[in-house]
């Protein structure tokens, strides 16, 4: 009965997986900007609760809000430092990515240079496991499954209902209309890197609870997966990223049903590249009438 | 001095991927970040045909720069038939693949040790086994990689790309088809980067997964930006800077793995400050967009 106990790793993989995407998606979906250096937001998410939890000794949930807290800064500082003054210089999305890249590489060195590029341990305690028809079931993973949900009800909530969410999804359809309704886009763009930047640091922090360990390149792993799950659930579609990544979460998984566990990212790919050959439109049409 | 003609090899192979990148990203506009899978394909072939068939570099040669090509034309033709951002995706997800079955794929690469004992190849009767011979040799390659490259931008060949470049929809309202243009480009540019790994291969005498990640595209991607979009001889440029300032950090003493990080670090800095304040880099025509 393996094959249980890998749907169900799958699913909480897929939830975190989705996550990871969400985060992406609003960003790149209403700002169009190529957010390479999301890859090291996730990352620094992770360090910042490593740094809260293990260095100083904090409880766990008060390390991750405070993590939030500190990478929604890192977020805005991005486009504060980055993209704004090159916005401003009327450069083109080739010239974002570019710089994007450049800042991707620089946070990575920072990070290395600071932890080492040596796996840390970041564990939420040793949970007790429950056996539900031979799955082993993790308390940690009850908590990342009930927490990701309660996050996603809370977002769809939120960019239906309120006047935040509203202005930020109308910034994503036609910048210039909104400029017009009298909401100013450069404030959104930063509310957008903040709200993006935090659930990165929640994401990153769950999975590596679930592992057990981080690194500096685990950002890089989160970033791939954003990137399979907006082409798996077509491009600038937040409900569609997040399927794609929970099925990404799910293929990964099942593979190892199959296959040997090395083999994962190369399926994972493959997945993108068939995609790309066969539905390049995603495998849900993009639903612009839904956020 | 047999230092300094390694380090100018060394520059000579790097020039050749820079070119590769810079066909790409700045005679096409297009964003590709898998050159070193290219490379690596180059690379691999090449070790992989000497050691189980005692093949000759120019038929290993010959065989890596077809694979590439294929590989090319198979991730091209769909990422780029879409728009925005799917081909850079694609590309890097190639890259991915790739470096994965260079690390897993064991019978056929030995994993992560690597595949050893490549010997310096023979030509006309003498074996390359000095430096000065063989960075002769490459020298050869560099020459003909820019000559060729060169003729093929100025050709009318090129100018249709640089129209396709500044005003898709107008190229194609002259009757250019712009597809078949990226992709003959992209694949041109994959051959090039693979000759590059056949050479690297023979100079260095091994191979191994690591040569061939992520971050060695993005560090091609900086010598050709650093160096300057559109102009060849950018190219050149910038693998010589981009190769001799870490060198510099190897006389301040420090340890190996603070040294990789301030290399990254410097990568990384030289690309945004690139992109905020001179987005043509030092002597490039061409600013991407």
């Amino acid at each position: 009965m393996a094959i249980l106990q890998l749907i169900f790793n799958g699913i909480v993989t897929g939830t975190i997986f989705s996550l990871y995407a969400i985060s992406f998606s609003i960003i790149y979906g209403t700002t169009k900007i190529f957010h390479f250096a999301h890859g090291m937001v996730f990352t620094c998410g992770a360090y910042f609760t490593y740094v809260f939890h293990v260095l100083v000794g904090m409880n766990i949930v008060p390390s991750i809000l405070l993590s939030m807290v500190f990478t929604s800064t890192l977020g805005m500082a991005i486009n504060f430092i980055i993209y704004e003054p090159l916005q401003r210089r009327k450069a083109g999305p080739l010239v974002l990515l570019v710089a994007s890249l450049g800042t991707y590489i620089s946070l990575q060195a920072i990070i290395s240079l600071i932890f080492t590029s040596n796996v840390r341990v970041l564990s939420g305690g040793v949970g007790s496991a429950v056996r539900v028809m031979s799955v082993s079931i993790t308390e940690i993973q009850l908590i990342i499954i009930g927490t990701i949900i309660g996050i996603n009800s809370f977002l769809v909530l939120f960019f239906l209902k309120t006047e935040a969410g509203l202005s930020i999804r109308a910034l994503g359809e036609d910048s210039e209309l909104a400029e017009v309704f009298g909401m100013s886009p450069r404030k959104i763009k930063y509310i957008i890197f903040a709200i993006g930047s935090g659930l990165a640091s929640v994401a990153a922090t769950l999975n590596a609870l679930d592992i057990g360990t981080i690194d500096p390149n685990i950002g890089l792993e989160a970033l791939l997966v954003c990137f399979v799950a907006i082409v798996v659930g077509g491009m600038e579609n937040i409900p569609g990223a997040a399927a794609g990544g929970f099925i990404v979460g799910m293929i990964s998984h099942l593979s190892i049903w199959q296959v040997e566990a090395r083999w994962q990212q190369v399926i994972v790919y493959s997945v993108l590249i068939a995609v790309l050959l066969f539905k390049p439109e995603g495998l849900f049409k993009s639903g612009k009438e839904r956020i | 001095m047999d230092y300094l003609l390694y380090m100018v090899t060394i520059m000579g192979i790097w020039v050749m991927l820079a070119i590769s990148m810079n066909l790409v990203l700045g005679y096409a506009g297009l964003f590709s970040l898998c050159q070193a899978a290219f490379f690596g394909v180059g690379a691999y072939t090449s070790a992989i045909m000497y050691l189980n068939f005692g093949t000759n570099l120019f038929v290993s040669a010959i065989l890596g720069a077809f694979i590439s090509a294929l590989i090319g034309v198979i991730i091209a033709i769909p990422s780029l038939r879409l728009k925005g951002d799917y081909f850079f995706i694609a590309t890097l997800a190639l890259q991915i693949i790739v470096f994965n079955l260079f690390l897993n794929w064991e019978p056929l690469t030995k994993g992560p040790l690597g595949i050893y004992g490549v010997l310096r190849p023979n030509i006309f009767g003498t074996r390359l086994n000095t430096n000065i011979s063989y960075f002769v040799f490459t020298l050869f390659f560099v020459v003909l990689c820019y000559s060729l490259s060169s003729r093929v931008c100025n050709a009318s060949f090129g100018m249709t790309l640089k129209a396709i470049r500044e005003d898709e929809i107008a190229a194609e309202a002259v009757g250019k088809h712009i597809l078949k243009f990226k992709v003959l480009i992209f694949v041109f540019s994959a051959i090039w980067a693979s000759l590059a790994g056949t050479l690297y291969v023979y100079f260095i005498g091994a191979v191994d997964p690591f040569a061939f990640e992520l971050h060695e595209s993005i560090f091609i991607l900086s010598i050709a930006i650093v160096g300057g979009m559109g102009n060849l001889r950018g190219s050149v440029l910038g693998a010589i800077v981009l190769i001799a300032i870490p060198e510099l950090l190897k006389f301040a003493a420090m340890p190996e793995s603070i040294a990789h990080q301030l290399r990254n670090l410097i990568y990384g800095v030289c690309l945004i400050l690139f992109m905020m304040f001179r987005p043509q880099g030092l002597i490039g025509e061409y600013r991407i967009d």
